[in-house]
């Protein structure tokens, strides 16, 4: 019963290799400068006067100290740039799952066999899971090579905890896509939803610590459960993660139940 | 044993377009159906319910005794189905994609979807993007093929072929009839479903007119009587005898459908001189052109 979900792996094996290529290179380039900027003079300074505002979007925090490894790895790699690249490539494949497989025209033929809608559902979101996985392995063997590289002092578990935090991020937000998708069978608004969202989610998290009103409501936010920082220093926090897991779920579980109900738009 | 397929006044509606309208029909295992009608007419509509791809507005669906939308699974198994707008998977080599549709199936037969191949003159091992219309449309046809269903829905499946792979998939169509499968056949070519098909289902703006063999819609039909005359006639007094439906042509050469006895009609053509006579059975293209200018619904 995962004929779709392999099927959906392989024919995205051309797209994830020239991503991994990527997030692989982005990864050593950020880490790989650690050592020049840690002993350059003027960066401390450069953090003390950049307004509040910036810090707080570019994911650091005030007590930061943005030239520890962890602070350094975090800010250069898994505050921003890897979710973001994950967001990405899981919104995208989330979205082509059904909502592209459904424009193209393909899905008419797909369903003629015997595969019931909920399982489609559940086979493809398999398939996301199967290739964020890959996608955050890629990450986290460039995180842990290129910090070997230069010595960089964070453990390769702690790399881990990180990026299965964002593995488990871009899930969710893949799932959202593939949810839209199948409520709707167009890949605009399967992309458009969760883009929305993430951008919303973000937002909201990064801007709380500077609103007071604010502050309450980061905890809807899927970002505040990945605190990529703290992953770097603490390890892995089960309780987010089985929060991300279970609203990924969920999510999954509407999918079904907006899928199975429709007319296909054939 | 149960009917092969059970339509039931279904109806579909989108919004206020209505895409079949109270469509009642039967298909019995071990029979050819030809469902005929142009582009538009609610065809596809009609085949894509019975797949549980579209939710009827109203009507009920039974396929092989099951109910379409909660058996729909079960009863795919036992359907083969080949989309009127068929879309391939275009990276995947044709045997690619005949694997993955065979292991969705629980397996084929082995050997089954390379006799297939054989009889279509259809190379696997190209990737399907490479692929003539003519060669797609086969692939499509395999995969309905090849799990030797027990209904077989085919929408359209030889308007992409030529002439020898239109009997070929004729071929087909008669032994899986042969071996007890139903074939719901749809079509907008008339000679093809005189061919092949027992019954015939005539739908016209989502409504269905006529259902029956291709026979006795022919006998239920209007006879064409063709006269010459010596010279020209004027048609009037022709048009008041009641028998006589409709009247074409001009000057020495008339043409009269005719729905009864056609006692009237020549008594009438005696008061002139009469060089030739001819008098036939409409073919089904005539038939089907009758009842789509909305003369049919009272033969």
């Amino acid at each position: 019963m995962t004929d779709i979900a392999v099927r959906m792996v392989r024919d995205a094996r051309r797209s994830l290799a020239w991503w991994a290529i990527g997030v692989a290179a982005l990864v050593w380039v950020n880490v790989i400068f650690y050592p020049s900027v840690r002993d350059s003079p003027e960066i401390e300074g450069f953090v003390e006067d950049s307004p509040e505002l910036m810090r707080a979007l570019l994911g650091g925090r005030e007590s930061l100290d943005i030239l520890s490894p962890a602070g350094y790895l975090d800010g250069q790699v898994f505050a921003l740039l890897v979710p973001l690249l994950l967001l990405i490539f899981a919104i995208g494949h989330g979205a082509g799952a059904i909502a592209g497989e459904e424009e193209r025209g393909t899905l008419e033929l797909l369903l003629a066999n015997p595969v019931g809608r909920r399982r489609l559902v559940g086979e493809k979101l398999l398939g996301l899971v199967g290739l964020v996985a890959v996608f955050s392995a890629v990450t986290w063997l460039s995180s842990w090579t290129s910090g070997l590289a230069v010595d960089l002092g964070v453990s390769a578990a702690r790399m881990l905890a990180a990026t299965v935090a964002a593995g488990l991020l871009g899930l969710l937000f893949g799932a959202l896509a593939l949810a839209a998708g199948a409520a709707t069978g167009r890949r605009g608004p399967a992309i458009g939803v969760p883009a929305a969202l993430a951008v919303g989610a973000y937002l909201l998290m990064a801007l709380a610590p500077l609103a007071d009103w604010l502050e309450p409501w980061r905890v809807l936010s899927p970002f505040y459960y990945y605190a990529s920082f703290d992953r770097l220093v603490q390890g892995i926090d089960w309780g987010a993660s089985a929060i991300l897991a279970l609203v990924t779920l969920v999510v999954a579980a509407g999918a079904t139940v907006a899928f199975d109900r429709r007319d296909l738009k054939l | 044993m149960p009917a092969a397929l059970e339509l039931r006044n279904l109806t579909k509606r989108y919004g206020n377009v209505v895409g079949v309208r109270d469509l009642s029909l039967d298909l019995e295992p071990g029979e050819v159906l030809g469902f005929l009608g142009p582009n538009g007419a609610g065809k596809t509509t009609t085949i894509r319910c019975v797949l549980d791809m579209i939710r009827p507005t109203e009507g009920r669906i039974r396929v092989l005794g099951l109910d379409a939308r909660e058996r729909s699974v079960a009863i795919r198994r036992r359907l083969g189905y080949l989309p009127g707008d068929l879309v391939l998977y275009e990276r995947l080599t044709a045997r690619e994609l005949l694997r993955y549709f065979g292991r969705l199936r629980g397996g084929v037969e082995a050997g089954r979807v390379e006799a297939l191949a054989d009889r279509l003159e259809l190379v696997l091992d190209r990737p399907i993007r490479q692929l003539s219309s003519g060669n797609r449309q086969k692939v499509g046809v395999l995969q309905a093929f090849m799990h030797d269903p027990e209904l077989l829905v085919l929408d359209e499946p030889t308007s992409e072929l030529d002439p020898l792979m239109q009997a070929a998939v004729h071929e087909l169509v008669r032994e899986a009839a042969g071996r007890g499968a139903a074939v719901f056949f749809s079509s907008h070519q008339l000679a093809e479903v005189e061919r092949i098909a027992d019954r015939v289902a005539i739908i016209r703006h989502g409504e269905l007119v006529a259902v029956d063999t291709v026979s006795a819609l022919r006998a239920r039909a209007p006879r064409l009587v063709e006269v010459r005359f010596g010279a020209p006639v004027d048609p009037e007094p022709f048009r008041a005898l009641a028998p006589v439906q409709a009247v074409d042509g001009q000057g020495e050469r008339l043409r009269f459908a005719v729905d009864g006895p056609v006692d009237a009609l020549v008594k009438e053509l005696a008061r002139h001189e009469v060089v030739e006579l001819l008098a036939r059975e409409p073919d089904l293209e005539e038939i089907f052109m009758a009842y789509y200018r909305g003369e049919g619904e009272a033969g």
